[in-house]
């Protein structure tokens, strides 16, 4: 049987003093990463600390003038069907809506997305299209990292061991996006490739191209910002095909994630800017 | 409309609530008083020898009741074909692949037995591994069992017709070739067993698909009285080959079972039912076909190569069905086939739906496909004008007492609007076709037997009202108690309420399983002469008792009917109202009721049991091998698919699959439909995604449903299902199969669709957009 400890903290405060105590606690959400890991072997936490309880780090708020606060609890199906999220930033919609299935939706949380710091991870192309911030409980204290210098490598961020992920920030939704989650099959299925092109609707265009899985964390490519603020696609696309440092897996091949950035990127700027 | 009240209708099937509802017991839902939890050791090396293995400190472990290795199973072989047999329970002197059994446990815990699992210390002396088919066949190759010199276990070599005359008739001459990959059948049950032995009676319960072949394997493999083991067949999730063999689990979990005097329960995991396998082999084809000008077949020369793994399992049967269900569906007469099937260091292949014809049917209808475009000629014309015909006997000898191959064509041309399209189609979509064959029933038992491939039991209720079918086929998820229970109802004229089916279960009756799509027309038919004989019985009594002649009675919606006027029942139905006084809903008045007649049967004669059996005729020619392919029946069908190709990424959209197959005559018309949108979609997912993948050291790297990927619902594109009906004389009411027969068209009509979108051909399946995008660019057709 595995056997861990299992804490339930009501509280942020009450989580960092278990974490202070408990070096090999681990933070659990939906549980849809961990769990597998731990099942298979990959990790044994000595202590599993579920943060479900915590009231601050659910719900979906409207910040600023037209940014989004969205709690690190939220899970893909809420940002599936939350009106707010779907109005103001629907390419988020989109992106919950090709991972996973129903059932693993509905437990799913966007801040183990995000902190769970995989490459191919759904919801950050969009977030980090949308110059997303992340809200981190740490020494009592709120901080905000920007999404963009937050993953170190696979599975590693800049989070310290009793530091919490409360919010999602996004400050200016005021954009439009266009994200590609390129698989073999219609569900159940990791990024092979995913793209994310955004730009502002209003005012210079000041677009984001974001690639997923074909580096060691989501990376923006400035060069392809750069050609595609100038209206130049082609070169864009090629940008993003030098950027990209894929591996070989079990899904595809290196040469074939290069060879399919090219149109993807293409596909997404003509969805983005066409008229 | 048909006659029939019953049959060809839709009615639900009987196990449906059950299944729904989650009532439906699978065998690893069973539990017992004192049930240990068994787990099985499996080989980490691809090839070795095993020097030792040390199972000291597992067996000191609390909880641990039985720690078993080759030394507990005197050396018994086993495997599917008498002549084969080549695998033992424990590997004893050398382990053959990644996943082969070296030891079990049995515990009270199933965490316990895995960490007994751990205990067992095994040392291995590494061996050089074999692992790919071709290199296997070297002389210097290593040689995996002693008694398969080069590494084959059976080759084939049929030469029918005269190929060499044929060559110089034909005008245009091709040569093509087709490579699969290993596949999983990706079932949603993990294969499951649980024995228990008491006073020297073996009872196993397993997610089986050929209780019989089982029950004979253990009392072979054990030494046990044939008739103390008993298997029975719970619910199972889905079989598709792999299930239709015993396995080392099966008996490792008896021996457990044997050994502690506790019942026993071993359930695979997902990664230990990729290891297993027992799924398709991997097949590497290379035909060359004649046709003349007009598009008349010559001939086909044929060469096979199949990678079965480690072991034999089904694949003698493989390599035979390979070459010889390409003697239909078209008049075929001159056709060369060399078949070799080699074993080599992966999980051993066996039975997969449509056992062995798959990919070498792929192949000639790709070719099929080629041809006519050399022809210039439309590829549904150059099949139409090649298809054989009802009474025709084909060049290997497989009589053809059906068929509706010209009209399945028909319909499926005619339903997607074949020609409009094909003409008319911008860059990326396509729409290709394609033809199939395949048997309706095996002809012959695996081992050497003229058994009866069936029999069944029909007990009338002693009661009054009802009937017990008991039988030994294994409904597997494809329906066969719904068909048994539909045939006997309209048989006895009853409500398909009023029959129960108990079956799977070797105590009841003999048959030898759901493979070769068997079970229509072979229980089928033993079931309606069951069903025929209860009620002759009846109505016997009733002519003997109301003065009426049997030939004029009949029993019709639940009553006894007499065609030449009114029964005299009044003396019956006072009795009957006798002995019920009490009771509520007795009829009055009215025709006499099936309830009645078969108490006053009963009263008259005591137990009434009719009995069927269904034994194949002497089926096939004379040459080496002609058993396998035989049938008393074949199906075939015909499938057109329509996809759109994203020349960009290779990506390809599968945007509608209309099929057409003849299945004789379809005893339930939503269970013909269910098997042919299946074998669509298992068809599709081997034809675009399906593969197992191994890393250098013969490891399964995708040993799972999230990497070893199967078509999702939101996948599938519309299917349309066409069934054909051409009433087949051997089948009952004229049925037989729609199991398999229907995944035959569906790799090609994709692959050929696939081409009509891009112009490039692909060779090797299944055909990923990484593999078209490869195409692409070889062929030139990628800028950039
Ligand atoms: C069948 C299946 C399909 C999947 N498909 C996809 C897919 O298509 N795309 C995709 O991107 N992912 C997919 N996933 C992965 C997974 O579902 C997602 O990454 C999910 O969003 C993780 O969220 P969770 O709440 O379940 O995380 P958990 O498993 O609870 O946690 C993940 C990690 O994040 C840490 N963590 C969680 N919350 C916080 C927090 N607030 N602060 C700090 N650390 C935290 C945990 O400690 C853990 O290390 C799939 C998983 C499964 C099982």
């Amino acid at each position: 049987m595995i056997q861990f400890e299992y804490g339930c903290p009501g509280s942020l405060m009450e989580t960092t003093s278990i974490l202070r105590n408990n070096p090999e606690a681990v933070l659990l959400a939906g549980g849809t990463d961990i769990l597998v890991r731990i099942k298979q072997g990959m990790i044994q936490p000595a202590m599993l600390v579920d943060i479900k309880s915590i009231t601050e780090l659910h719900g979906i708020s409207s910040i600023e003038q037209n940014g989004l606060r969205i709690g690190a609890l939220t899970t893909l199906t809420e940002l599936v069907e939350n009106d707010l999220i779907r109005n103001r930033c629907p390419v988020l919609s989109a992106a919950a809506l090709s991972m996973a299935c129903v059932q693993v939706r509905n437990r799913a949380t966007i801040g183990g997305n995000v902190a769970n710091a995989s490459p191919a991870a759904d919801t950050v192309p969009p977030l980090m299209a949308f110059d997303a911030e992340l809200e981190i409980f740490a020494d009592e204290d709120i901080k905000r990292v920007p999404i963009g210098e937050f993953f170190t490598a696979p599975g590693e961020t800049v989070l310290q061991e009793n530091e919490i992920l409360t919010a999602i920030l996004i400050p200016d939704t005021a954009r439009k996006a266009h994200y590609i989650k390129h698989t073999l099959r219609e569900a159940m299925d990791i990024a092979g490739v995913g793209v994310c092109v955004s730009r502002k609707t209003q005012g210079a265009p000041d677009p984001r191209v974001v690639l997923g899985a074909v580096a060691p964390t989501p990376i923006r490519v400035p060069a392809a910002e750069q050609f595609l603020s100038e209206g130049k696609i082609e070169e864009a696309c090629a940008a993003a095909v030098d950027a990209a440092r894929p591996i070989d897996d079990v899904r595809a091949s290196a040469s074939y994630r290069k060879d399919v950035i090219y149109p993807l990127v293409k596909r997404a700027s003509y969805a983005v800017f066409a008229r | 409309m048909s006659d029939y009240r019953i049959l060809n209708t839709r009615a639900p099937r009987v196990d449906a609530f059950d299944k729904v509802t989650g009532k439906a017991k699978y065998t690893d839902d069973l539990s017992m008083p004192e049930m240990l939890f068994g787990a099985i050791l499996h080989s980490p090396q691809a090839h070795a020898r095993i020097v030792k293995v040390d199972t000291t400190e597992a067996k000191k472990l609390p909880g641990v009741k039985a720690v078993i290795t080759s030394e507990d199973t005197e050396g018994i072989a086993f495997g599917v074909s008498p002549a084969r047999y080549d695998e033992q329970i424990f590997a004893s002197e050398r382990v053959r692949y990644v996943g082969d059994e070296i030891a079990a446990v049995a515990a009270v815990t199933p965490e316990i037995a895995r960490q007994a699992l751990d205990l067992i210390k095994v040392e291995f002396e590494e061996l050089p591994s074999v692992l790919d088919a071709h290199l296997a066949m070297d002389d210097e190759a290593e040689q995996l069992h002693e008694r398969y010199k080069n590494n084959i276990v059976q080759q084939v070599h049929w030469d029918f017709g005269d190929v060499e005359a044929a060559q110089k008739e034909a005008d245009v001459i091709r040569t093509d070739e087709l490579t699969s990959k290993m596949q999983d059948a990706a079932f949603l049950e993990p294969q499951s067993a649980l024995a228990t032995y008491d006073q020297g009676y073996l009872t196993m319960y397993s997610s089986t698909q050929a209780p019989h072949y089982i029950q004979r394997t253990l009392a072979m493999a054990l030494s046990l009285p044939l008739h103390k083991v008993r298997v029975v067949k719970p619910a199972v999730g889905g079989g598709f080959g792999p299930k239709a063999a015993c396995s080392s689990m099966e008996l490792a979990t008896c021996l457990l079972a044997m050994k502690t005097g506790k019942p026993v329960k071993i359930t695979f995991d997902r990664e230990q039912v990729f290891l297993h396998s027992r799924a398709r082999h991997q097949f590497f084809h290379k035909m060359t076909t004649g046709v003349r000008k007009d598009g008349t077949i010559c001939f086909l020369e044929h060469e096979a190569l199949l990678d079965g793994g480690a072991y034999c399992s089904f694949g003698i049967a493989t390599v035979y069905y390979a070459g010889s269900l390409l003697g239909g569906p078209y008049r075929l007469e001159n056709m060369k086939y060399d078949g070799y099937r080699v074993v080599t260091n992966k999980p051993a292949c066996g039975a997969q739906r449509g056992h062995g014809a798959v990919i070498a049917r792929a192949c000639f209808e790709i070719q099929l496909d080629r041809i006519a475009e050399e022809l210039n000629m439309d590829p549904v014309e150059l099949r139409l004008k090649n298809v054989r015909e009802a009474g025709e006997t084909t060049c290997n000898e497989l009589y053809l007492s059906s068929f509706g191959m010209k009209e399945a064509l028909e319909a499926v041309r005619d339903s997607a609007a074949w020609k409009n399209k094909r003409d008319d189609q911008p860059d990326g979509k396509g729409i290709g076709a394609a033809c199939g064959f395949f048997v309706s029933g095996a002809g012959y038992p695996i081992y050497y037997s003229k058994t009866p491939h069936c029999t069944v039991v029909t007990k009338l209720n002693e009661v009054g009202g009802g009937v017990i079918v008991e039988s030994g086929a294994a409904d597997i998820g494809q329906g066969s108690d719904t068909m048994l229970a539909m045939i006997t109802a309209e048989v006895l004229g009853i409500p398909l309420s009023d029959v129960r089916v108990m079956s799977g279960d070797s105590d009841l009756a003999v048959d030898l399983g759901a493979y070769s799509s068997r079970t229509t027309l072979m229980t089928g038919t033993a079931a309606k002469e069951a069903a025929e004989s209860v009620k002759a019985q009846i109505l016997e009594v009733i002519a003997d008792k109301t003065g009426a002649s049997i030939d004029d009675l009949d029993v019709i919606d639940g009553e006894v009917i007499n065609s030449k006027g009114d029964l005299n029942i009044e003396e019956l139905r006072h009795d009957f109202r006798m002995e019920h006084r009490g009771f509520r809903g007795i009829v009055k008045s009215g025709n006499l009721t099936f309830n009645e007649a078969a108490r006053v049967a009963f009263i008259d004669k005591g137990s009434i049991v009719g009995t069927g059996k269904y034994s194949p005729p002497k089926l096939g020619g004379s040459f080496k091998g002609a058993a396998v392919g035989t049938s008393p029946a074949f199906g075939c069908s015909a499938q057109i698919a329509e996809v759109d190709v994203n020349l960009d990424t290779g990506e390809v959209t599968v945007e509608k699959i209309t099929g057409a197959h003849d299945c004789g005559f379809a005893i339930n018309r939503t269970q013909v439909e269910g098997q042919m949108q299946g074998s669509m979609m298992m068809g599709m997912g081997e034809a675009l995604m399906e593969e197992i993948k191994y890393d250098e050291c013969g490891r399964v790297i995708n040993a799972n449903l999230a990497e070893y990927k199967i078509p999702t619902s939101l996948d599938m594109p519309p299917l349309e299902s066409i069934i054909i009906e051409s009433h087949e004389p051997n089948g009952p009411f004229g049925a037989k199969e729609v199991g398999e027969g229907g995944i035959m068209p569906t790799i090609p009509a994709i692959l050929n669709a696939i081409y009509d979108a891009t112009g490039v051909r692909i060779n090797e399946l299944p055909v990923t957009p990484e593999r078209i995008r490869t195409a692409l660019r070889k062929a030139g057709k990628v800028n950039k």
